[in-house]
């Protein structure tokens, strides 16, 4: 068994009087690719807030050993955690390239002083440069490179959503977060991210926490999955286990299946 | 004509200060999505900082100018530190409540260390005209222009063209997102503070050149309001183009009102006619987004 990377420990959380989760506890193993599913309102998103530091819940999550319950939400990518988010975040008056270059830009921290002398028409510091390379590389793999001076609010549904991804992948993740990747598109778009997807996880060995509402792609590519519902953990498992269920063919694939 | 003409380039010197002022405070409201009240005050407290050091230590007018942006980058992060990041995800009125009292308290200093008379600002720029063929321009007022415009240029770029101003844009327009890439909010909240507070300074110091010094400063707040909300509450073009338009409307009102009305100070109020008919027609102002406040 491959070391753990992610650890989840009786993680709760409530909002008011509603119990958004209760006592979620799962591990991801470094390579894995886990997908998690389950109704509208089950808490999934909630608990990508919680890894990603949005909310601050009760429990434990640990990143490589590290705990991330209390510790401030920007500090994530350093630490090597991207995500993307359900609705896409972009920002959407800059351009591709820009975007993008946001996400490698966790490194501001260390010398917000010197970023301001980086003046990037001239791109004159070397660091910028190989940021601008990077940026131009996983565009590129991403099929998004010939929109790079295109506004992103110009783009079309899917491509904003490879931009996203683009934008995570640049910081280079150890894992990724991903809150439906594939919401909203075509068979066809989903069958070319689910493979990219795939291939993120294989090639660059990038640990994938995935978010989805495809059940063909998320039996397909997962190794194992975790089903939520009223923010509790039913099932945890291979695919083809976790079907079988019966708790989840009655809370999520309702009585007909 | 030459009386056009006269208030038409007074109102677009002081249109400019405007500008750069309501640059400051459409920074803030784009960074931290809360609207400054205290901005006129920054304004007066910088005029105020410039007299002190010129009198106490008696430097040249450039060093203490430098001075006086050092000293405004300080004030503002000790506003930012001590103030506004304990109002991290407090409601955004609680934030604006906070700024007003912010300025009550700087006009608090103000008034019980330099007292409410007007004080005059040493003469810095000649008020000697100079001929431009067209129209003769008081020395004085050019320099105010050609400085704001400086600082307007620079901090345009500094959006444009570095990173820092990249992540500041990309922050405005989604914080959720920027926070998720790693951006640290509280600095990026702290630089505009820095910025907006500078451009305030460096208006005060300006307008304390051409009208003196007094605690009644701090209304350029209120005067530039219009400014802003006739651009767009979140568009730095916007806030620069209104801020020449009210300069030059104020002083046109001003100008003719008075013979026209027979009332007095009807001048500063006369922006505020046209923008109640602009919001009429454009809700979010002349450039703003539409999903921003409405007022």
């Amino acid at each position: 068994m491959a070391a753990m990377l992610l650890e989840v420990q009786q993680v709760g959380l409530n909002f008011g009087g509603v119990q958004a989760l209760t006592d979620v506890s799962f591990s991801v193993s470094q390579g894995e690719l886990f997908s998690i599913i389950g109704p509208n309102g089950a808490g999934k998103t909630t608990l990508f807030d919680c890894i990603s530091g949005r909310y601050t819940p009760k429990g434990s999550i640990k990143f490589n050993g590290v705990e991330l319950v209390g510790q401030k939400s920007h500090l994530r990518p350093k630490l090597g955690i991207m995500r993307t988010f359900q609705n896409i975040a972009l920002f959407p008056n800059e351009t591709v390239e820009d975007n993008v270059l946001v996400g490698s830009d966790y490194r501001l921290r260390s010398g917000l002083l010197r970023s301001c002398l980086y003046w990037s028409p001239l791109g004159c510091s070397r660091q910028e440069g190989s940021h601008r390379a990077q940026a131009r590389e996983i565009m590129a793999e991403l099929g998004v490179e010939q929109f790079a001076n295109v506004p992103a609010s110009e783009l079309a549904y899917g491509t904003q959503k490879r931009v996203e991804l683009a934008r995570a992948l640049v910081a280079q993740p150890a894992l990724l977060l991903l809150d439906e990747p594939m919401a909203g598109m075509t068979s066809g778009e989903k069958m070319e991210i689910a493979a990219l997807v795939q291939k993120l996880n294989q090639e660059r060995g990038i640990t994938v926490v995935m978010i989805e509402h495809d059940m063909g792609v998320v039996m397909e590519i997962s190794h194992r999955v975790l089903v939520l519902d009223f923010g509790q953990r039913i099932a945890l498992g291979p695919p083809l286990e976790v079907i079988e269920d019966p708790q989840v063919r009655r809370a999520y694939l309702g009585e007909a299946v | 004509m030459d009386y056009f003409l006269g208030l038409i380039i007074n109102g677009i010197v002081v249109g400019s200060i405007y500008s750069m002022v309501a640059l400051g405070l459409v920074l803030i409201y784009k960074a931290t999505e809360v609207v400054n009240f205290a901005q006129g005050e920054l304004l007066m407290i910088g005029a105020y900082i410039c007299l002190e050091i010129i009198q106490v230590t008696g430097m040249p007018f450039l060093v203490s100018f430098l001075m006086t942006m050092g000293f405004m980058v300080i004030l503002a992060l000790a506003i930012e530190r001590l103030v506004l990041r304990r109002m991290m995800g407090a409601p955004a009125l609680a934030v604006i409540m906070v700024t007003i009292g912010i300025g009550i308290v700087l006009r608090a200093v103000v008034l019980g260390v330099w007292g409410a008379t007007s004080i005059p600002f040493p003469e810095v720029f000649p008020r000697q005209g100079i001929d431009l063929g067209v129209v003769t321009v008081s020395q004085l007022y050019l320099w105010s222009f050609i400085l704001s415009l400086a600082f307007m240029a620079m901090f345009g770029a500094f959006f444009k063209f570095t990173r820092v101003g990249l992540v500041m844009r990309a922050t405005a327009s989604s914080r959720k997102a920027a926070e998720s890439m790693g951006v640290p909010l509280t600095k990026i909240f702290a630089i505009a503070w820095i910025i907006s507070a500078v451009v305030s300074g460096v208006g005060g110091v300006l307008t304390g050149n051409i009208a003196g010094l007094s605690p009644e400063l701090s209304f350029y707040g209120v005067k530039v309001f219009p400014a802003v909300i006739l651009g767009g509450l979140d568009s730095i073009v916007g806030a620069t183009i209104s801020g020449v338009i009210i300069g030059v409307l104020e002083n046109l009102g001003g100008g003719y009102l008075k013979d026209l009305t027979g009332l007095h100070g009807l001048g500063p109020v006369a922006p505020f006619f046209i923008l109640v008919a602009i919001l009429w027609v454009r809700p979010t102002g002349l450039f703003g987004r539409k999903n921003i406040e409405k007022l």
